[in-house]
């Protein structure tokens, strides 16, 4: 006997109380905020384009102005530079293009919890999660030498860690599945290789009751995290925390959308969730900042951004039109100047690294691509990606892709070597 | 009545309770569903003449609700949700057989980020795909699929802590 999330959901609602909602209520709201309006759309230009925006806000509620909602005008929401599409891909030969080191199936995560590659540590292992399992919901992590096979298993921390910050070759940094409560902090857990114990990192100084986004170490031996600085969740408040001092708190004083860091380089975008007018580069050495616009599209909504030593990878999700999402990944180098933008519907970015670009695509052309900066090589490397949220990394020539396994209810996961 | 107003009642009838329905999911509070439901309904009339020139009002709707309710989340604790048993649990249904279960999935619900319990929500109780559930978040298929994986394990060990039997996924329905 098992119990089945679908009819758990269903038995949940079965007896519901009378609903006190009434239509005239309804109708009476939904007639003042169609005459404030109409109001606006008769204000002149300038107020049309309020009107557009609020109205865009008012439909997202709050999450985005809809690029597929059809009362956004058209603008100029065409990709800048070169184009890659999903057709143009050649298929990958295994072999020839890159050869398996190891893989890890689970068979069943359509029902209990597996063995999960959870990203390279800076000494090229990899780094491995299983669990949570049991009674006491067990979770074991471990580091798997890919080229021997050889996995060894780290001391238990006492809670569930779910989301590598960093993987070092001395420390791994680790948030928590929940932050512990009344906790002032994004719940971080540090793991020293060389002793072998985990500690827990708390800053009681941080802002009490905040929402964090990202949580990023930069070089100075700081953790950067984005604190929600509004109701929206498109800007978050940087702070900052030094790893090592629970007293020493920074309120950057800096607005940003999402935002990561690589080498010395601290980049964001204006905001998140909306289109983007701005990045942001800023020198954590020198302090100095210098900002571009990526033109992205006007109806492009910001979803991720990703930092590598020397480029700027921007995922947005750009309308739907006829039932086809415009997905991209946009490439921007550190002056601003396109790349180049990876176009298809339900493109993702999996990865970037310094010479590469790992695509996942949920769209009609599915599967994972991998485009090489050195060679200019734009591989389809699987023909599907399983469902399952998984981590994709890379270290040197080494990648990592997932497939399903067992007919969609498990998964795979592939190291490689690239050739 | 003018005829928009008309049309938009009777759709409103019959979309609220599978609206509030969902919405309850999601907050775990009745009362607080139909405030969603309210909200997303004010929403569904304001753009109700383009919505029926071109479609899709059920879709818009329940996108608005869950907006409302992602909304209201931001504003407040993700967490922040009624801790006491819900007093209007109606009694004439004998939930007996089911309680154990449902209370252990509301309480693992509850402990969900509110923007993994609606990838809960609507893929296993609205039975959308990954895509649908991607157009209706506003994000892209990638986070759909790691918000629910996450989802998952967690409820997976919510239900491991009660000793209940496990909890798995039945194949979406037809």
């Amino acid at each position: 006997m098992v119990n089945d999330l679908r009819r758990l959901l269903r038995d949940s609602v079965t007896a519901p109380p009378p609903d006190r909602m009434r239509m005239t209520d309804v109708l009476g709201t939904g007639k003042r905020k169609v005459r404030r309006r109409r109001t606006a759309a008769l204000a002149g230009v300038a107020a049309a384009v309020i009107g557009i925006v609020g109205l865009a806000g008012l439909v997202g509620g709050g999450m985005s102005p809809r690029p597929d909602d059809s009362s956004v005008a058209d603008r100029s929401n065409d990709p800048v530079g070169r184009v890659l599409r999903l057709d143009d891909a050649e298929a990958a030969k295994e072999g020839r293009d890159y050869d398996v080191l190891t893989t890890q199936t689970n068979a069943h995560l359509d029902q209990e919890n597996g063995q999960y590659f959870d990203g390279f540590t800076d000494d090229g292992l990899v780094f491995v999660q299983d669990g949570p399992r049991g009674k006491d919901s067990r979770v074991r992590y471990g580091l798997l030498d890919p080229e021997t096979g050889i996995r060894s298993w780290l001391p238990t921390p006492p809670v569930h860690l779910e989301q590598p910050i960093h993987l070092g070759r001395y420390r791994l940094l680790l948030r928590a599945a929940a932050a512990p409560a009344g906790e002032n902090g994004p719940g971080v857990w540090s793991y020293d290789r060389r002793t072998r114990q985990w500690r827990h990192l708390e800053w009681p100084d941080l802002p009490a009751g905040a929402e964090y986004s990202g949580t990023v170490l930069g070089p100075d031996n700081r953790l950067y995290v984005g604190l929600a600085s509004g109701s929206d969740g498109e800007t978050f408040d940087l702070w900052s925390v030094a790893i090592d001092d629970p007293a020493d708190v920074r309120d950057e004083k800096t607005e940003v959308g999402d935002f990561d860091i690589a080498g010395t380089r601290l980049v964001w975008t204006d905001v998140s969730s909306r289109p983007i007018s701005k990045v942001t580069v800023r020198d954590l050495e020198t302090d100095e900042e210098d900002s571009f616009d990526p033109q992205s599209g006007d109806r492009c909504n910001q979803l991720e951004l990703q930092a590598t030593a020397t480029r700027i990878v921007l995922t947005e999700h750009c309308g739907t039109k006829d039932r086809v999402r415009d997905d991209r990944i946009q490439v921007v180098d550190y002056d601003g100047e396109p790349v180049l933008t990876v176009r298809g519907d339900g493109s993702d970015i999996a990865q970037a690294g310094d010479d590469r670009l790992l695509v996942d695509s949920y769209g009609p052309k599915p599967g994972s691509y991998l485009y090489r900066f050195d060679t200019g090589d734009w591989l389809r490397v699987t023909e599907e990606t399983s469902r399952y949220g998984l981590i994709n990394d890379a270290w040197a020539d080494l990648q990592t892709w997932h497939t399903p396994a067992n007919g969609w209810r498990g998964a795979k996961q592939w190291v490689v070597r690239l050739k | 009545m003018k005829r928009d107003d008309e049309s938009f009642t009777e759709f409103a009838a019959v979309a609220r309770r599978g609206l509030r329905n969902t919405a309850y999911l999601l907050c775990g509070d009745w009362d607080r569903a139909s405030d969603f439901v309210q909200e997303g309904l004010i929403r569904v009339y304001v753009a109700w003449p383009r919505l029926t020139r071109n479609g899709g009002e059920h879709a818009y709707a329940r996108r608005a609700v869950v907006s409302a309710f992602l909304d209201a989340a931001r504003k407040r604790s993700s967490r922040e949700l009624p801790a006491e048993p819900d007093p209007h649990l109606n009694t004439g249904v004998d939930l007996a057989a089911i309680v154990a279960e449902t209370a252990t999935l509301k309480e693992a619900l509850r402990e969900l980020p509110a923007r993994q319990r609606a990838c809960v929500v609507l893929r296993y109780f609205e039975d959308l795909d990954v895509r649908a559930t991607a157009q209706v978040l506003g994000c892209s298929e990638g986070t759909v699929k790691s918000q629910t994986s996450r989802a998952l394990a967690t409820l997976r060990s919510m239900f491991d802590d009660a000793s209940l039997e496990e909890l798995v996924v039945s194949e979406r329905h037809a």
